[in-house]
């Protein structure tokens, strides 16, 4: 095995070299990316992440993010933002006061009438807190008091491709670094042999699609790329040794390859080599780490039972939470989940009752496992979709067939754990469920550059995770069209009222 | 220093000839040369290098350009604001730094500036600076980038027999006053790698090797450069960099990701390279080709440029916020690639650092937003306008054909018409009293319900149905429906319509609101609820407007009424189409009169009907309803009749009152409508002749159909105004106050246009040789190509934050040869490659590693790892498997199964490429913006979602795992394996010759001492396992040669991978 050895001529030599490595490959880097990125040259190095001593802007409060992103728009009224008097007045024209001049899409703007539709399922409320839940997130609802829930989030973008790339890029514009990038560039990664951003999404969903771009790196390097996991085949895309290659034959190539680029390396005094040749090490390491990650079949029966029947099933759901708690124990920094199917247009009420049924038990799950092993406390879990749906009826309004447009004024997201104040709700809309309100229930009309105490703009929730991380997001930058460009653009709030 | 003193001084010798000679001509020596530059250091602190990138980075965001920004009213990016008397302080006081606010304020413990919550500081260095700057009298001057180039720039007398060319004497220069030498020179194999390389993106074959290593001559470096410039492959590889620039892609991008239908561009830019077209032209073609004097089909293809921005599909979209998202996405692409300048920092307020207010930005957006587009896209099939037709030669000698046949049949018909007297005269003799329309199918009073559906008056399968609630009410003697707006009315088991089908539709129509639009009635043939082909029928503020679209609006026909009909009156309405496919041949009538119309658009081509999946041919029309869009809130409806004809004047005033055909039959005048009657509905032998018309054209929208179609730029004839929209947004006001005028950005040189001010004004602007930015910009972009860094280093930024040139007189010295070389890329190019610069060895020595580690000095010859393409590109051709056709519609080689659907159902499938398409040049390959080829974007390819003219340059574990295990390179491996195995017989000679093919060299006796260790443990391990071998040898398409042994082709195939991944093959050094 080629293992480092600081005795070896070439690694000493080498030992001079990472200054310079360093030095160079951090050019142009903001300040705290760079401390993260001296402390030592273990293998993890290779993505030009560290391990251990990283320097935060302050203490953090989350080691990890879980991000259970439910694409499409999930239906607030139909499933947390309880607004009972949309039922009462089922039918009736949406009052002009309370939609106000905002813009619609083009796929409701032309409607003669805007009829309010009440939610076809019933509420009832839980836990100390006493949130209010649909009745079909039976199990989420038991996880009531570890839940952390804004009601009041709002958003830049009506349609979906603008919505889901801001909500994971801080910009609508194609280009930019998602989020997961942003906090593997700023914070590296907390394991030795699998990346510090990993991608998972359900299966055989269709809807509304998902972009590479959701998960890239934008401007910064592509090594902050977010690895997509997928469930049969490669986990990981031409992780397995091809066909006729064998363990022992691709160990002794390797071998024979460590050679010759070392050999290189003394012609040439060129750091690069070295970090190649790690590489090759690291990608060897990560053919058996990634299987050893994705294969769950020694999990004992009770957890299977605790994420649901679909967790046998590679690539749901219910799957991908019960990987994504594999992955956060082996110090992964940035678990993405996407979970597509949430775009109800019409035919809202079966389409909700399947996407809950997808997702409410393995979400309820992920939250006890993590508690279960006591990660909860630094893993923090968050849900929620790119913009959320208008109280009134898209198109004519029928029992079953009805749905909801896009709505991007008021919609809720919920987060556990990480130093998120548990049990809580921040935030309220009217009661018509169309705007964000204040305490006593008066339509307020927040925008994203002041904060509002009470409404949560994208980028005040940007600000916010990254400040659980332990990040001060308007230090988080990276030098782009001449400017220290960061996740949040020049916007974001960390909202304090949401720690614990 | 191991240099030949007498070679190299030949060499020198005729590099400098070379200037003057071939194709490449770069202009006789008319910059100052010889007169000594001052090498010493400038005792003053000059303001661009030295104060203005300080000044820019603390104290801008607040005190610089954007006035919406700025702190307490005070600017310090221009010295009216620096020296302002503010109320008895001077934030400057030049010469006396003690009494300068800006001094007290950033040496100040108590209140510091730039203030601590901006997380800025400034350095003791940086405040003695700018003490220093000031007390020598505070000049401000321009950046650097913005100063015209100097008219002469003296070039640096060095000594010493090292410099080739002149480049070098700039290098050598700056390399004694940091007391630096240069590196020896590369190895004939090396350099002859690298410049292959650099120059056509593969790697050099072994006769090319061994031909470079037997020419002894001085001209053979010259001879190798020559050879590669007019390789084909030169464009290939020169275009690269520009498609990243351009943001080329063969997907639209944003939800569906279709596939976008501009490959010609790409092949264009490809063969503007070949050819060699001078840099001004390059540019003016792409910006502004449609505005040349008949410009030729490449020009026109050419400013598909400003077409290759994303465009969307998503359902609810609004297409001005899209249009104004597309033009703002050409400026952006203009400025960082022409440009070189952040431009669109600017669209949303003042730019913070860079001399550009938000006024100029939208002034610029003046120029690109002219455009007759739709915003919004349907589908692949239906290109969105304007665009533009590509027949090859066959199709278009069949188009030429089918020109003729319809202009043949119009001659019929105007012949006949014109003989017709006869027959007229005859059948006016005999012709029946009570009137008859033929042809009208359908007429519907909707007072006769079967079940819910509204019955035909007449014989025929069509009947009425209603969508949704639908009430009626009682109209003179019989019924009229009304519409909300959400509600509508299904005519259905109408024949199906193409362009070239006839119709007239009569109708009662009571508009009781008069909307700024409504729906009245539609045919729809293709389109979701983004968009809609086919016939429709709008009322628009009282006017009629009647549309056959395909792609609207470029490739449409229109007309719109100039009158209005009235509001909460009952008017008749009649619309026809004589399937023509001209304007001319749409027609309105309001109460029976052929109203007076304006043409609105009058280019259609190609059918419009059923594409794809989209497709809804019926014979269905509705009145008021349309996907998810606006019907005809508060119409009313009454009478309606359809007609299989375009009927003539007088049946529609018959249909209109009930009596005009009656009364003309009656009495026998008016003789000219009546003549019409005779030859649209009665003379069989004009109805034949209409027909004719008919299928000609038919047959032409036939013809048109299957020819390539590809959007472009055209500008449209009456400028399109811009506004400057406040903080960005598509829909904030559009004034008189916000309206601007098209222009350039006042720290540039005026514009000065002649004729008119649009693209192609700006194109020769930005080409003038007293553009300071244009050619710098450009030439800092072919050093990148072949250094892999600019002189300047932020390659898309030559604004205050982008980085200082690390040798500007070099570069500015390039740029105005460039411009008097007539923009001439390949002498440019030329001049590069053969410079002792570029020729050293780029290995690295101690001193140099701690002087400087990232070469700016260029005291080494450059290296860096292989980009993407090339990697793929080298394996295929190491191992004779590339396929090497120029241009030509994208291919899909080997990816993953699935991954363009797998989140994305909406997504065109992926069909892996057969045979030799497997084995293009990666520049040919599919680029799918949402999902780009994964072994692209994992060597830092970009997505070619947005302009990039820096890729990034990463080390990942990935990229080894995809070298090592990608069907791609084991295939690659295999076949380069057994092409050894036949070619050679000893494992040394078969190792040398695989080394070799990949990597431009042999190997030396320690790499080959490896490999040859390498083929003997694998010979070993296969001869134990036949199977695994058996299995290796059926790895990717191309079949395995079945004379050789397995367990030999195996064991080669690993040895191959192994040199296949090192670096000596990886990266170009």
């Amino acid at each position: 095995m080629n293992q480092f050895d600081p005795e070896d001529p070439v690694n000493r030599l080498l030992g001079l070299t990472r200054r310079e490595f360093f030095g160079r490959s951090a050019r142009g880097v903001g300040a705290l990316a760079l401390a993260s990125l001296m402390p030592s040259l273990a293998l993890a190095d290779v993505f030009q992440q560290s391990k251990g001593a990283v320097k935060y802007d302050h203490l953090p409060k989350a080691k990890r993010i879980i991000y259970l992103f439910q694409a499409g728009g999930p239906a607030q009224q139909d499933l947390f933002d309880y607004k009972p008097l949309l039922n009462k007045h089922q039918g009736e024209d949406l009052p002009a006061t309370v939609r106000g001049n905002q813009r619609l899409t083009a796929m409701s703007a032309n409607q003669a009438i805007f009829p309010l539709a009440g939610t076809p399922f019933k509420f009832s409320q839980h836990g100390q807190s006493g949130a209010w839940f649909s009745e079909v997130l039976t199990h989420l609802a038991d996880c009531a008091d570890d839940l952390c829930f804004v009601k009041s989030v709002f958003t830049d973008a009506i349609n979906h491709d603008p919505a889901i790339t801001f909500f994971q890029t801080g910009s609508q514009l194609a280009g930019r670094p998602s989020f997961g990038s942003w906090v593997s560039y700023g914070l590296g990664t907390t394991n030795e042999d699998l990346p510090a951003f990993v991608v998972l999404a359900s299966v055989n969903k269709g809807d509304q699609p998902l972009y590479a771009r959701l998960w890239g790196s934008g401007f910064l390097d592509s090594r902050y790329q977010g690895v997509r996991f997928r469930s049969g085949g490669d986990p990981v895309l031409y992780l397995s040794n091809p066909d006729g290659i064998c363990g022992s034959g691709r160990r002794a190539m390797l071998d024979r390859l460590g050679e010759l680029n070392k050999h290189e390396y003394r012609q040439e005094l060129d750091p690069e080599i070295e970090s190649r040749i790690a590489q090759y090490e690291l990608a060897y390491k990560m053919q058996t780490s990634v299987p050893d990650v994705t294969d769950m079949s020694k999990e004992p029966a009770e957890v299977f039972e605790l994420y649901g029947p679909d967790a046998h099933k590679p690539g749901t759901f219910a799957s991908n939470c019960l990987l994504a708690r594999r992955l956060a124990q082996k110090g992964v920094r940035f678990i993405q989940l996407y979970h597509q199917g949430w775009d109800q247009h019409g035919g809202l009420k079966a389409g909700i009752t399947q996407q809950c049924k997808d997702t409410d038990q393995p979400t309820a799950a992920l939250i006890k496992d993590l508690k279960r092993l006591g990660m909860l406390e630094d893993t923090l879990i968050v849900w929620g979709g790119e913009f959320g749906r208008t109280s009134y009826c898209q198109g004519p309004l029928g029992i079953d067939s009805f749905g909801r447009d896009h709505h991007p004024r008021c919609f809720t997201v919920f987060m556990a754990g990480g130093g998120v104040k548990a049990g809580t709700t921040y935030g309220r809309t009217d009661d018509y469920g169309y705007n964000i309100a204040d305490a006593d229930g008066n339509i307020m009309h927040p925008t994203k550059d002041v904060f509002t105490k009470g409404a949560v703009h994208v980028h005040d929730l940007q600000a916010t995770l990254l400040w659980l991380m332990g990040v001060d997001h308007t230090k988080l930058t990276f030098p782009f069209q001449g400017r220290d460009y960061r996740l949040t653009d020049v916007h974001g709030h960390v909202v304090q009222d949401l720690m614990a | 220093m191991t240099l030949d003193r007498r070679r190299s001084k030949l060499v020198f010798v005729l590099a400098s000839v070379s200037w003057v000679i071939g194709a490449l001509v770069w202009p006789a020596q008319s910059i100052a040369h010889g007169t000594t530059t001052d090498t010493t250091p400038p005792k003053k602190v000059n303001f661009s290098r030295d104060i203005l990138p300080v000044l820019s980075d603390k104290c801008f965001k607040c005190h610089g350009p954007d006035s919406e920004s700025r702190m307490a009213g005070m600017r310090l990016d221009r010295a009216d604001g620096a020296f302002a008397n503010r109320s008895g302080k001077f934030p400057i006081v030049p010469g006396k730094p003690e009494h300068s606010m800006v001094v007290q304020r950033i040496t100040s413990k108590d209140a510091p500036m730039p203030p601590p919550d901006s997380g800025k500081t400034l350095s003791q260095a940086q405040i003695k600076l700018l003490i220093e700057w000031i007390r020598e009298g505070a000049e401000y001057d321009k950046l650097w980038s913005f100063e015209p180039l100097p008219k002469t720039i003296p070039i640096p007398q060095v000594k010493g027999a090292w410099p080739r060319n002149d480049i070098d004497r700039f290098v050598l220069a700056r390399l004694q006053k940091e007391k630096l030498s240069p590196s020896p020179a590369a190895s004939k194999p090396r350099w002859l790698r690298r410049v292959t390389l650099d120059l056509t993106g593969l790697p050099p074959t072994e006769k090319e090797i061994s031909d470079f290593q037997k020419d002894d001559s001085p001209a053979a470096y010259e001879t190798v450069v020559d050879r590669l410039l007019a390789s084909p492959h030169f464009g290939e590889r020169a275009a690269v960099d520009w498609l990243d620039a351009a943001r080329y892609s063969d997907s639209y991008g944003y939800q569906s990701d279709l596939i976008m239908p501009v490959w010609p561009y790409r092949d264009w830019v490809i063969k503007a390279f070949n050819q060699n077209l001078p840099y001004d032209r390059f540019l003016t073609d792409q910006l502004a080709g449609d505005l040349l004097p008949n410009p030729t089909r490449d020009e026109r293809i050419a400013t598909a440029f400003n077409r290759l921005h994303r465009q969307s599909n998503e359902g609810g979209s609004i297409a001005l916020e899209f249009k104004t998202a597309y033009a703002a996405d050409r400026v952006d692409t203009f400025g960082t690639a022409v440009l070189g300048l952040t431009v669109g920092c600017a669209r949303c307020h003042d730019h913070k650092f860079d001399p550009i207010t938000q006024r100029e930005y939208y002034q610029l957006f003046g120029y690109f937003n002219s455009i007759d587009e739709y915003g919004l896209l349907l589908s692949t099939e239906i290109v969105p306008s304007p665009s533009m037709l590509l027949p090859t030669p066959d199709q278009e000698a069949k188009l030429r054909d089918l020109h003729s046949a319809c202009g043949a049949a119009d001659d019929k018909l105007t012949q006949d018409r014109a003989a017709a007297e006869p027959a007229f005269e005859s059948w006016l003799k005999s012709r029946p009293l009570t009137s008859t329309i033929p042809d009208v199918v359908a007429h519907f009073g909707f007072d006769k319900l079967d079940k819910d559906h509204f019955q035909n008056d007449l014989p025929g399968p069509a009947f009425g149905e209603k969508l949704g609630s639908v009430d009626t009410v009682t109209h003179k003697s019989r019924k009229a429906v009304s519409l909300d707006g959400d509600n509508g009315l299904a005519i259905r088991g109408l024949p199906a319509k193409e362009r070239s089908d006839s119709f007239t539709w009569s109708f009662l129509v009571d508009d009781t609101r008069r909307d700024p639009t409504a729906e009245v009635l539609l045919h729809r043939t293709g389109g979701t609820d983004v968009g809609f082909c086919g016939f429709d029928l709008l009322l628009e503020d009282g006017h009629l407007t009647a549309r056959v679209m395909r792609a609207w609006p470029g490739n449409a026909v229109a007309i719109r009424t100039n009158g209005q009909i009235p509001k909460g009156a009952w008017s008749h309405i009649a619309w026809s189409w004589d399937g023509s496919g001209r304007a001319k041949g749409l027609k309105l009538y309001i109460d029976g009169h052929l109203a007076e119309s304006t043409v609105l658009e009058d280019s259609l081509w190609k059918k419009i009907n059923a594409y794809g999946d989209l497709g809804d041919s019926r014979g269905d029309w509705t009145f008021s309803q349309r996907f998810r869009d606006k019907g005809f809130k508060g119409g009313e409806i009454a009478d309606v009749a359809f007609a299989t004809r375009a009927l003539s004047p007088i049946e529609v005033a018959q249909l209109a009152d009930g009596h005009s055909l009656t009364d003309a039959l009656a009495s026998h005048t008016p003789i000219q409508p009546l003549k019409e009657y005779f030859e649209s509905a009665i003379d069989p032998k004009i109805r034949a002749d209409r027909a004719l018309v008919k299928s000609a054209q038919l047959a032409l929208a036939d013809g048109e159909e299957p020819v390539y179609e590809m959007p472009i730029m055209q500008e449209t004839k009456k400028p399109v105004p811009a506004y400057l929209l406040a903080r960005g947004n598509y829909d904030s006001p559009r004034n008189a106050q916000t309206l601007v005028r098209r222009d350039v950005p006042k720290a540039l040189p005026p514009l000065e246009c002649v004729g008119p001010n649009n693209r192609l004004a700006l194109a020769k602007w930005v080409t003038r040789p007293d553009n300071p930015l244009t050619a710098r910009v450009a030439v800092n972009r072919f050093w990148q190509m072949m250094f892999g860094t600019g002189l300047v280093e932020t390659t898309e930024n030559f604004g205050i934050q982008g980085s200082r040139p690390s040798h500007k007189e070099l570069l500015d010295y390039l740029a105005l040869r460039f411009i008097k070389s007539g923009w001439n890329v390949k002498a440019l190019v030329k001049t590069i490659a053969l410079s002792a610069t570029y020729r050293q060895d780029s290995g690295r020595n101690p001193k140099l590693k701690d002087a400087d580690p990232s070469n700016r000095l260029l005291a080494r010859g450059p290296s860096f790892r292989l980009s993407a393409e090339m990697i793929r590109d080298t394996a295929l051709s190491a191992a004779g498997l590339l396929y090497d056709k120029l241009g030509g519609a994208p291919v899909n080689p080997y990816q993953p199964a699935g991954i363009w659907q797998e989140n994305n159902t909406m997504s065109p499938p992926f069909v892996q490429s057969k045979g030799p398409d497997l084995f293009r040049r990666s520049i040919y390959s599919t680029w799918k913006r949402t999902t780009p080829v994964p072994t692209m974007l994992l060597f830092d390819a970009t997505s070619r979602e947005a302009c990039v003219v820096r890729r990034p340059m990463t080390n990942t574990p990935l990229q080894a795992l995809a070298l090592l295990n990608d069907v791609q390179y084991v295939e690659a491996a295999r076949v380069l394996a057994e092409l050894v195995l036949k070619r050679e017989h000893s494992d040394q000679a078969r190792i040398d010759l695989a080394f070799e093919r990949l990597a431009g060299r042999k190997a030396d006796p320690a790499e080959m001492a490896i490999l040859m260790q390498t083929l003997k443990e694998q010979r070993e391990i296969y001869a134990k396992t036949p199977d695994d071998a058996a299995r290796l040898l059926k790895s990717g398409s191309t079949p395995p040669d079945a004379s050789l042994s397995p367990v030999e082709i195996a064991a080669m195939t690993v040895t191959v991978q192994t040199i296949l991944n090192s670096d000596a093959v990886i990266w170009r050094r």
